[in-house]
């Protein structure tokens, strides 16, 4: 059963086993008279619903925005190129192509390292990783952990990665 | 003080340890992923969360590097912040001596963007300094060579050839022109 009762909009639902409406357990006696809408509603509870039924503009509007339409509308101009391998990306991220071969790389070097080293007991010292035809016995290696790599040293990654601050030896 | 800008409240991050986790879930899940990042050295995720744990990672390192191994409070820091426990050896042996006398951040972190197609949710890798993996981003090639930089580079100096070149001539032009005034006025005041 649903009312319009002024701003509000409500459904009404009795409860089950409400006695109101068969009036079983109702007192004998009642002190005071009660009110008319105690009198129509008796035990029953009030729900908010939709009062009116939606336009279609306004659904339309709510379901596809006109902020969502402009932004899907607009061409976006944050695609840079990169400069290394050509492919595109947007300009606050880093070019996702030339990761991918990184994440590669990293994941095979991870994989030469010892497990149980690598997962559980982490070396007390900086882990270096020499490739094939690096050698391994200088002084920079001395006392750190030294993984091989059976393969030789991929191009695009250099040995030194600080060769500013070290300078030509 | 921490060496990376950070909010002063705490990012609003929704269902950290599932749903109805609450704050203690939200710090589980930082604490997991110091530990990861700590013991890898290189992690990836979503930008949200990794950039979350950055600032706590910061701070342990921060405060091993002041305090030393020595200090109650600190240690206990570790040991709360780090779940595996080889990794507190890890963090006073290796890390600390890494990063003495180092006045920039421990850590950086990558933007990885949105994946598309697929779920819109931006991913970032967060790294500690000086790790053994390849750089993220690769050095820039030396593009003085080509061919289209050399021709640029001659073009360039032709043209500012050019420019010397006229300025000095309109320089003698000038310089002419004032020498004949001179000599009419010269001429004028004698006659």
């Amino acid at each position: 059963m649903s009312i319009n009762t002024g701003s509000w909009r409500l459904r009404i639902e009795w409860s089950m086993g409400s006695s109101s409406a068969c009036g079983t357990n109702l007192p004998q006696t009642v002190s005071q008279p009660q009110s008319i809408i105690d009198d129509i509603f008796g035990d029953g509870f009030f729900w908010a619903v939709p009062k009116a039924r939606r336009s279609l503009e306004r659904r339309r509007t709510r379901r596809n925005g006109s902020t969502k339409l402009e932004h899907w509308a607009t061409p976006r101009k944050n695609i840079k190129e990169c400069l290394v391998c050509g492919h595109w990306h947007l300009a606050h991220t880093i070019c996702g192509n030339c990761y991918d071969k990184v994440r590669k790389e990293t994941e095979e070097m991870r994989a030469t390292m010892n497990k149980n080293d690598r997962d559980y007991n982490a070396p007390h010292t900086e882990v270096v990783y020499v490739y094939q035809g690096e050698e391994k016995d200088t002084e920079l290696l001395k006392g750190k952990y030294v993984v091989e790599v059976d393969k030789p040293r991929p191009e695009w990654f250099s040995k030194f990665l600080l060769t500013k601050a070290l300078g030509r030896r | 003080m921490l060496r990376i800008p950070i909010k002063v409240t705490a990012r609003k991050l929704p269902h950290a340890g599932g749903r109805g986790s609450g704050p203690q879930g939200r710090i589980n899940k930082m604490r997991k992923l110091v530990t990861a990042l700590i013991r890898h050295e290189r992690i990836e995720g979503q930008y949200q969360w990794v950039d979350e744990a950055r600032g706590y990672a910061e701070r342990l390192i921060l405060e091993a590097q002041r305090n030393g191994d020595t200090h109650k409070g600190t240690m206990e820091m570790a040991d709360y912040w780090l779940l595996e426990k080889d990794l507190v050896h890890k963090l006073f042996k290796v890390l600390v001596p890494r990063y003495t006398n180092y006045p920039a951040s421990f850590t950086q972190l990558w933007s990885l963007g949105e994946t598309f197609p697929g779920r819109p949710v931006p991913m970032a890798v967060l790294e500690l300094k000086g790790n053994p993996w390849p750089p993220v981003v690769p050095k820039e090639r030396d593009q003085r060579n080509s061919l289209v930089n050399i021709l640029l580079d001659q073009a360039r100096k032709d043209y500012r050839q050019q420019k010397y070149e006229s300025i000095a001539a309109l320089e003698l032009n000038k310089q002419s022109e004032q020498q004949t005034s001179n000599i009419d006025d010269s001429s004028a005041s004698t006659s």
